[in-house]
């Protein structure tokens, strides 16, 4: 069963911790309730904001209309942006979800200070910033890119080992972070107050 | 006439002879409504199709309390417009990571998966 987070009904609660999270220095130890590496167990289901490995290619359609694929862009990292509760959904009623890739960006030092603020300080409407969730992501930056969501077979996260097993989990106000930025990049506001 | 029109609007109590009116009977209604959504301009607007039900007296405006369908919609509108409004974009910083991607973007490789069968 997915476990959905329950949600914030005070809107100011709901920004004061987005924007906590989003000011803290130490932001990767904040935004993750489990990681892979720091623990022995392994979580039973997937839930949306979950970060998975794949290894697999980025499927798209080419200028011809064609199906093609591009190579994944970082060492096969997956955000689940497909809803949780579909996860508690039959196969047979609901069978796929959502993956975007999670881009490697290069190391800190290789970034520009401008860009690492408009990541960090998720400025970006269409790149979702993922600070480091394991040992081998440590000092590279990272962001999905939510421009080239792609379509997965849920099996894909089951039985042992799963093909795309999990390999963090957000934290609650990580969540409710990337759930204000998937509504700012797929419904945002029509402009009325520019 | 015109005394007992204006004593009753305005609420007035006087020692004056006055006819009692009975109360408006009311009545209870229920019609199937059409309306739009409130969403942004560039999802477009979705039609609805509900029940609205409701009681009032005879002769009162018919205003029926919104659809269920309607609460949810403005709710959610609303949050969307308060969340892009807390949580604002930069366009400029967009387009800044915008081209950090496509300089990534361009050192990947990409290949058909396979041809479209004739």
């Amino acid at each position: 069963m997915g476990e959905r987070w329950p949600p914030v009904y005070d809107f100011d609660q709901l920004l004061a911790m987005i924007r906590d999270l989003i000011g803290r220095h130490d932001i990767a130890n904040r935004f993750y309730e489990w990681r892979r590496d720091r623990s022995t167990e392994a979580p039973e289901s997937v839930c949306q904001g979950d970060i998975v490995l794949l290894q697999a290619d980025v499927p798209f359609l080419a200028a011809d209309g064609l199906p093609a694929v591009g190579d994944h862009p970082g060492a096969g990292a997956w955000l689940v942006i497909g809803n949780t509760c579909d996860f508690d959904r039959p196969a047979n009623e609901v069978r796929w979800t959502q993956l975007v890739p999670i881009t490697d960006l290069g190391a800190d030092g290789e970034l520009s200070p401008e860009n690492l603020s408009n990541l960090r300080g998720y400025k970006a409407f269409k790149r979702f910033y993922v600070p480091p969730w394991s040992q081998a992501s440590a000092s590279r930056v990272h962001a999905a890119d939510f421009l080239r969501p792609v379509t997965v077979d849920k099996a894909a996260f089951e039985g042992t080992p799963a093909p795309a097993p999990v390999e963090a989990r957000l934290d609650r106000a990580a969540w409710f972070l990337l759930n204000a930025c998937l509504v700012r990049f797929l419904a945002g506001d029509d402009g009325r107050n520019d | 006439m015109r005394d007992r029109e204006v004593a009753l609007i305005a609420g007035f109590s006087d020692t004056r002879q006055q006819e009692i009116l009975p109360a408006p009977a009311r009545v209870q209604f229920s019609w199937v409504a059409s309306t739009a959504t409130s969403t942004p301009e560039a999802l477009g607007p979705v039609r609805m199709r509900g029940t609205r039900t409701g009681e009032i007296a005879l002769g009162d405006p018919l205003v029926a309390a919104p659809m269920l369908i309607e609460r949810h919609d403005r709710a959610a509108f609303e949050h969307v417009q308060r969340l892009a409004e807390a949580l604002p974009g930069d366009e400029e910083a967009d387009r800044a990571v915008d081209a950090l991607f496509a300089r990534v973007e361009s050192k990947a490789g990409a290949r058909p998966l396979r041809r479209r069968i004739p």
